[in-house]
Parts: structure tokens; sequence; C-alpha cells
């Protein structure tokens, strides 16, 4: 289910871009750090500093691009020694918890206007992979969800050369509740370059 | 601009994997002290309890069916001490084993090693042909860890089958690593644990 999810939104993104062969493409990198919410804070409530985007669209109209979207963020919170109880069982330890998150993305931008600064906003669609961890000991609990993906975005274009600019977005990953896990967010700001080829 | 983007990748993915989360730096990092208790045992009225001397090791001696090995005296002899001031503290009386003990406190040693064998030949899935590697130097490819476990039974409750119900217990486990003095003292800290996090043992 999972694979046919992730298969479909290649072929949507495929069929969106096919048609237009002549348009400009842009390719960005960047530097992303996150901040945690819902599900996901509860269990790392520390800003995540370990993250990069990677995107690459294809215009397909004027103000209008479409294209692929992934991205890497580690969360990590070394809790203090601290007992965790369960009906009449207590455990004591030190914990350290990590999140790695992969989000993978149909996305579609919309730029206002023209200029040096272009602002721009965004929608995506796709699949989240979290790979949570919980270390104990020389003991992990590991759990891996997917989860069925949104995420609106928004952010500026900088040109600062003919086939270079510069990207600063904010994206707002929101995770939907599975049977096996609650519905969690990550509020993504990223910054990195953007090169543009035709 | 290709080998641009190559490299900018290339140098975003390379930061990020020298900067990832480290985890545990210290050996105590790794104790953890787990407790678990009968609700249906009214701690308050019992009074006595008896221990053994020495704390048994869970060994292949044993579970081959040979005779027990025991801990040796320069550790047992601190963490039987701790439990039994500990006991003491939380208003129990420590009597001989013939005196008709309320409780009975079995401890037991359990020393688990996990050894990796990166070099075995497990990698024909991905490279047919190929038995693993070895090393032209010493590495470091295995841990122990060391489990004290201390369960406290109640000998006047027995099973149809003459089993003593087992109403309370705890174990401190950590890696088996450091001195003599620091291993007595994680210990002997996971033992004080236990017993703060198991109120239901005062009987004062």
């Amino acid at each position: 289910m999972k694979k046919i999810l992730i298969i479909t939104l290649m072929l949507a993104a495929g069929v969106f871009i096919t048609p237009v062969v002549s348009a400009q493409s842009f390719t960005s990198i960047q530097y992303t750090m996150g901040i945690p919410t819902g599900g996901l804070k509860n269990h790392v409530d520390k800003i995540s500093w370990r993250g990069f985007t990677f995107e690459w669209q294809k215009e397909v109209a004027p103000s209008v691009s479409v294209g692929v979207n992934f991205a890497w963020s580690t969360f990590y919170e070394r809790k203090d020694y601290a007992s965790y109880t369960r009906d009449n069982a207590t455990l004591s330890g030190i914990q350290y918890r990590y999140d790695n998150l992969f989000p993978m993305l149909v996305n579609a931008h919309y730029t206002i206007g023209t200029g040096t600064v272009v602002p721009y906003v965004g929608l995506g669609i796709g699949t989240m992979y979290d790979l949570r961890n919980t270390d104990m000991g020389t003991w992990t609990i590991e759990e891996n969800n997917w989860h069925f993906l949104m995420s609106p975005e928004a952010g500026f274009i900088f040109d600062v050369a003919p086939d270079v600019s510069l990207k600063l977005n904010a994206k707002y990953d929101y995770a939907f509740k599975i049977k096996e896990a609650d519905a969690f967010g990550n509020l993504n700001i990223s910054f990195g370059v953007v090169f543009n080829s035709w | 601009m290709k080998i641009l983007k190559v490299l900018s990748l290339t140098a975003i993915v390379f930061l990020l994997t020298q900067c990832y989360p480290e985890g545990p730096q210290y050996v105590e990092e790794m104790d953890l002290v787990y407790t678990n208790y009968d609700p249906s045992t009214d701690f308050t009225s019992k009074h006595t309890y008896a221990i053994p001397d020495k704390i048994m090791k869970i060994d292949d001696d044993l579970i081959n069916g040979g005779d027990p090995n025991f801990v040796d005296a320069i550790y047992a002899v601190p963490m039987l001490d701790r439990i039994n001031q500990n006991m003491s503290n939380n208003g129990w009386t420590k009597v001989d084993k013939d005196k008709n003990p309320d409780m009975l406190l079995a401890p037991v040693a359990y020393e688990l090693t996990t050894t990796y064998y990166y070099g075995g030949g497990y990698w024909d899935w991905w490279y047919g042909g190929w038995y693993g590697w070895y090393y032209p130097y010493p590495v470091t490819t295995s841990y122990s860890t060391g489990s004290l476990i201390v369960t406290m039974l109640d000998p006047n409750n027995l099973s149809p089958d003459d089993k003593m119900r087992a109403v309370w217990g705890f174990v401190v486990n950590g890696l088996l690593e450091g001195s003599t003095t620091d291993f007595v003292n994680r210990y002997t800290k996971g033992i004080n644990q236990a017993y703060t996090q198991s109120p239901y043992l005062k009987i004062n």
C-alpha cells in the first residue's frame, strides 16, 4: 500500500512535467532546521538543527512550477535520569530519543510577481517515513511508520546571479494520524541555493 | 554548474553525518533499574526476611546442571550490605532462614556478552563469493552487561506444585566496565534506586 502510494505520487509528478519540455527547471539544496509539534514533540521536545532538503521543480505555466521534494531531519533529545512506570513496573535510567524524518512530496509552487526578491507559496502531498528510537541502557525501542503527508509552504527567492538564486522558506509537514501512531507536525525553516537551468 | 550542485549536496550530507547525535558518553549513563511487584501482596503485614550471604551466578555451569558459581566477595559483599541497609531502612528485620521468615530474598547475577561479527560471512547478499573480512589489528567487537536480579519470595504462599510466589523483584543492569570501586558504586546506587521506586515496601 505504501509503495503503491509512493509510485502513484511519482507518476503524478511525471504526468504533470512531461508535456512541458522547454521550460525552466530549478534544483534546490537547502539546510533545514525543524520545530516539532504534536506527537513528535511528545517524543522529542527539542528543535532539530540537523536536516537538509532537496527539491527539483519544472515550470509548467507562468509563475507555476511542479516537482518533487525530499528531506531528512534528525531530532534528538537526552532525557535526564528518570523513572517510567507502567502498571506495576518501573524502569529508571537515562533515555536518548531520536527521530529521523524523511518527508517525500510531490509539490507545486506559485510565485507572486517578479523582481530580485520573489515571494512564493506552495503545497505538497506525499508520504512521511518516521524512524523513531528510544534508547535506554543497551536497548532500543524502535518504531517506524509511514504517514500520509500534506505540506503547505511559503518563502522568498532571491536572485543573485543569472543561474543561481537563494531561497528562504518555511514548510509545515503535517503527518496524518495512522492506526499505529499519532499525527504530528514539523515546521521546517530552510535556507539554501537554487540552480536554474533551461 | 552540475559540479557545483553535487558539491553542495555532498557538503551538506557530510556535515550532517559529522554532527549526528552521539548518545551516551559514559558507562554509568547506560545503567538501568527495573522493578515490578505483585499488587495483591500486603507488604505491611510482613516484617521479617532472610537472604543468603552470597550471590549466585547464572552461568553455563548452572544451566548445564553443574554446581553453582558465586560472585566474587569483593563485589557481592557491598551489594548485599546495601540491600540489607535498604530493607532495614524500610522497617524489615533480617532473620535466619530457619526462623520462619515472612519473605525470602533471592539474589542472582547474570552476565551477558554480546559479540558483533561485522566481519563474518553474512555479506553474500551484496557481494557474492565474498566471505567477510579479517582485521590485521586488535578490535573490540563485543560488550558485556551484568544484571543483579533480586527476587522477593513469599514462602507461605505456595502454588499447587509447591512453588513460592514472587511478590517483588528488581534488576540493576549496566555495562561491566571500569574499576572495582566504580562498579560497586554504580551497582549500589542502582540498589538504592530500586528501593526508592518501590515505596510499597516501606512498612515502618
